[in-house]
């Protein structure tokens, strides 16, 4: 699961680069902004045929958060 | 396209909300005031008559289960319940506690609490929330609006006029927005309906917008609320509801918005995926040199823009011609870039506590650097200190709990923020009052100013100056590509501290390998730099 999140986490953020672990902080270690984390959740939704509620965007803080979403509704 | 000064719009005055759901339920009945997608096929629409009707009819159920004269909290996504609820408190004479959808639960219930609410209105994705509020207050899930509003309905098919004979006062307190400043505390904005009244008309008479608008803002920001649906509602154009950011392309491709309200945010996330795509399609110099042509051809009275534009202007659904942009400083290399792909990009400047416009620039006279002209009937002066001080009937009531807080002993409202107004009336912003740097000589330093100069090269994608240990002093986060390259920076700063007076100049550059450390809503804390 987490070498999937990579690949998409890769996609949208800027540097090619950037070593993405499943600590990765979502904001100050990838920089992602927050309408940037809505787009990827919209990659993952298709990605994997899921609807990740608004509510559970917000708790999005590191890579694993967005691992264990997927882990536990897929 | 000119740009000079012209007379204010005209619009006639209301002094309630409640007035203005009338005189719109009279004059527009069947046009269309809202519409919004449910599920992926089906399109919802509601027309001011039944908008109107169906306040009435929550209303009624309000004050008949004994909502009266209570802090009743709102919470959940933008959807068209939300705004239904909204009116049909501050309209039944209670006070609506716009609470923020992005807290966790335990945060909510504290707001909630703080703000003395006898009722929570819910939407169901809050549903835990719902389940943990305290005995003494009653939950009003918005899924049981239905079975609300016939209850209501019924009541005035027997003559119930508990709802609409209801008198509203304007100077009573309508509305309690929540602030959250960098240290993290919230205050409640108490704004009446007088406040939220004259913020609209007075905004109205700087701007006018035409055609359907796509509210994308979240409604618990005086913002996305005011300006993005009641000063459209007045207009009396119809809104398009994005319940949900995920869906905000594909839905500016359905609702094919002439008008939308963002923060800045969103106008660089536009700007720099317009150029990515055009980066990875090869098109990124035919794109400049198009931008170039085509403002040529402007002078010349030629507009071209949507032809040439065409691809730009189908992210937002090929009709958008005015975003209204506030919230947060915006460079003007956005607006000019906007105006160039045939999208005018108004930027003003709000403060909640100001209900919130204070200044928007105006659809044919703006200034690119500016905030926008101060709002008619709003007075804005300058403080010794250089702060922007604000008086009128868009200044909120108090904080709740705080009456008197953020007031100066004249009743002049400090907003914190520094700038000046010219001659033209135009406001101009150069940063924050707690953040200007007094120098051992004196001299005072805004770092905003100078942090904007430095973002604007490419290479740099954080910057913070500060007084260190009385050394003027920049941290600057670097672009990947840019990380370590102190060199590059060292010259960076050099040819701004040029442009510089000698006490402005910068004279120590430290790169850092992390982005700064921020607050929840995405400002840098600036007292953590060390």
């Amino acid at each position: 699961m987490f070498e999937k999140v990579k690949e998409i986490l890769q996609e949208y953020t800027e540097a090619e680069d950037i070593v993405i672990t499943i600590e990765s902080e979502l904001a100050s270690d990838l920089g992602l902004s927050s309408l940037d984390l809505v787009n990827i959740v919209v990659a993952f939704e298709e990605e994997f045929d899921v609807e990740v509620p608004d509510r559970d965007i917000w708790k999005f803080h590191i890579v694993k958060d967005i691992v264990e979403w997927l882990e536990r509704y897929t | 396209m000119k740009n000079r000064p012209y007379p204010l719009y005209e619009h006639r005055e209301f002094h309630t909300l409640k007035e203005l759901v009338c005189r719109q339920a009279k004059e527009k009945a069947e046009q269309t005031a809202f519409f919004y997608s449910k599920g992926k096929e089906t399109l919802i629409e509601k027309s001011y008559c039944t908008f109107k009707n169906e306040i009435d009819a929550l209303g009624t159920y309000l004050l008949e289960q004994n909502h009266r004269n209570e802090k009743i909290a709102i919470i959940g996504e933008n959807c068209y319940e939300w705004l239904l609820a909204f009116m049909a408190v501050v309209n039944s004479g209670n006070v609506a506690v716009a609470i923020d959808r992005e807290l966790p639960a335990d945060r909510i219930l504290q707001l909630v609490q703080y703000a003395d609410c006898k009722a929570v209105i819910y939407s169901l994705q809050y549903a835990d929330v719902g389940g943990q509020i305290s005995n003494e207050m009653t939950g009003l899930p918005m899924a049981d609006f239905p079975s609300y509003l016939v209850k209501g309905q019924v009541s005035i098919d027997f003559g119930s006029t508990i709802f609409v004979s209801e008198q509203i006062e304007e100077d009573k307190p309508a509305a309690i927005f929540f602030t959250s400043g960098t240290t993290g505390e919230s205050k409640g904005v108490v704004l009446s309906h007088k406040n939220l009244c004259f913020n609209v008309y007075s905004a109205s008479k700087n701007v006018v917008l035409h055609g359907s608008t796509i509210s994308v803002l979240p409604y618990h920001h005086s913002f996305g609320l005011v300006a993005g649906v009641l000063a459209v509602f007045h207009y009396g154009f119809p809104v398009f509801i994005n319940q949900s950011l995920k869906r905000l392309l594909p839905e500016m491709s359905l609702a094919k918005p002439q008008n939308t309200f963002l923060v800045p945010l969103f106008v660089e996330t536009f700007y720099r995926q317009i150029w990515d795509a055009a980066e990875k399609s090869g098109r990124d110099v035919l794109l400049k040199s198009l931008m170039k042509v085509s403002n040529i051809l402007l002078k010349l009275g030629i507009d071209l823009r949507k032809k040439l534009f065409s691809s730009v202007h189908q992210v937002f659904g090929g009709c958008l011609e005015c975003i209204v942009c506030g919230g947060a400083p915006l460079d003007e290399k956005y607006i000019k870039a906007f105006r160039s792909w045939g999208i005018m990009l108004l930027n003003g400047y709000g403060i909640t506590e100001c209900s919130p416009v204070v200044s928007v620039n105006r659809n044919h006279y703006w200034r690119d650097k500016s905030v926008g002209q101060v709002l008619c009937g709003c007075q804005v002066k300058i403080g010794e200190d250089g702060e922007v001080l604000v008086k009128g009937d868009n200044v909120m009531l108090g904080y709740y709990k705080n009456e008197t807080g953020g007031f100066l002993q004249d009743g002049w409202y400090a907003t914190g923020d520094l700038g000046y107004v010219d001659k033209d009336n135009f406001l101009f912003l150069t940063g924050r009052k707690k953040n200007l740097i007094i120098l051992s000589n004196g001299e005072n330093v805004s770092p905003e100013e100078l942090e904007q100069e430095i973002i604007r090269d490419d290479a740099v994608a954080e910057a913070v100056v500060y007084d260190k240990a009385h050394v003027l002093t920049v941290q600057i986060y670097p672009r990947e590509s840019y990380m370590g390259k102190q060199e590059y920076f060292e010259k960076l700063i050099q040819k701004i501290n040029r442009k510089q007076p000698i006490y402005k100049r910068i004279n120590q550059v430290i790169l850092r390998e992390r982005e700064f450390e921020k607050s929840t809503t995405k400002k840098i804390l600036r007292q953590m730099i060390q």
